[in-house]
């Protein structure tokens, strides 16, 4: 291996870190934190390796969550990948922007920051239910 | 999930500064430069804003650096993911704080 290395101690503490990662995540890991520690100097190099081992764990449990990756699956549901989401209104808590309404997707989450009827497509029945439902009292 | 993961404070501030400059490409050393979080902070939270497919990442080009350095991984929020996170920030903003927010809610309403 050629070009700067991180001194042995940073060395030491990042070998650690990068084996409780997933297999296939490893060299991905050991390149970043290694271009990381190059970029600081000596004592901090130490300093860094030690705040990888830290939070090498919480890396870890990020990289295996399964959820994250079914709530991508479910957010792409045909019809948002088609464009027509399916939104819902909801009153906006900013004090500044009186009145002012956001809307998400019900199925991906996805936030609108334009008026709805701006949208192509934009299904008017989801829009009609919202006010219905706010007129009367909902929240 | 994600409502979940924006609740963090690191993630907050994260996406904070990501959102500052949207079509930029950042890598982790400018993160942790301009939230002052702990490297080891950054790496869990980058990891799984990846994984919700809210940002986009890959290896800079070989030429990009001086011959013998690592490369580096740039950060890029990708457009569903600049809205997405745009909503969840303001909701969490907007949110009541911790446990003492929720009570002052309950007993308003209660």
């Amino acid at each position: 291996m050629t070009g700067p290395r991180p001194n042995p101690v940073a060395r030491w503490l990042v070998w650690p870190a990068v084996q409780v990662l997933p297999r296939d995540h490893r060299d991905r890991y050991r390149e970043e934190f290694r271009t990381e520690l190059c970029e600081l100097g000596g004592p901090g190099q130490v300093a860094a390796a030690a705040s990888l081992l830290r939070g090498c764990l919480s890396l870890r449990y990020a990289l295996l969550d399964r959820r994250l990756a079914a709530q991508v699956t479910a957010r792409r549901s045909m019809r948002c990948r088609l464009g027509r989401h399916d939104y819902t209104g909801q009153r906006d808590v900013d004090l500044d922007k009186e009145h002012h309404m956001s809307y998400r997707c019900r199925h991906c989450g996805r936030y609108y920051e334009r008026t709805p009827d701006e949208e192509e497509g934009f299904d008017i029945e989801t829009l009609r239910r919202n006010a219905n439902f706010f007129s009367s009292g909902g929240l | 999930m994600a409502a979940n993961l924006v609740e963090s404070r690191h993630t907050q501030v994260i996406l904070g500064s990501l959102i500052a400059d949207p079509r930029r490409r950042h890598h982790s050393a400018e993160i942790r430069s301009a939230t002052g979080l702990g490297i080891g902070a950054i790496y869990p939270v980058l990891a799984r804003l990846e994984a919700l497919q809210w940002l986009d990442s890959g290896w800079e080009s070989p030429s990009g650096r001086e011959q013998g350095w690592p490369r580096r991984r740039f950060y890029q929020l990708s457009t569903d993911g600049l809205a997405l996170a745009r909503g969840a920030l303001a909701s969490a903003r907007a949110a009541p704080d911790g446990a003492v927010g929720r009570l002052r809610q309950a007993g308003e309403t209660g």
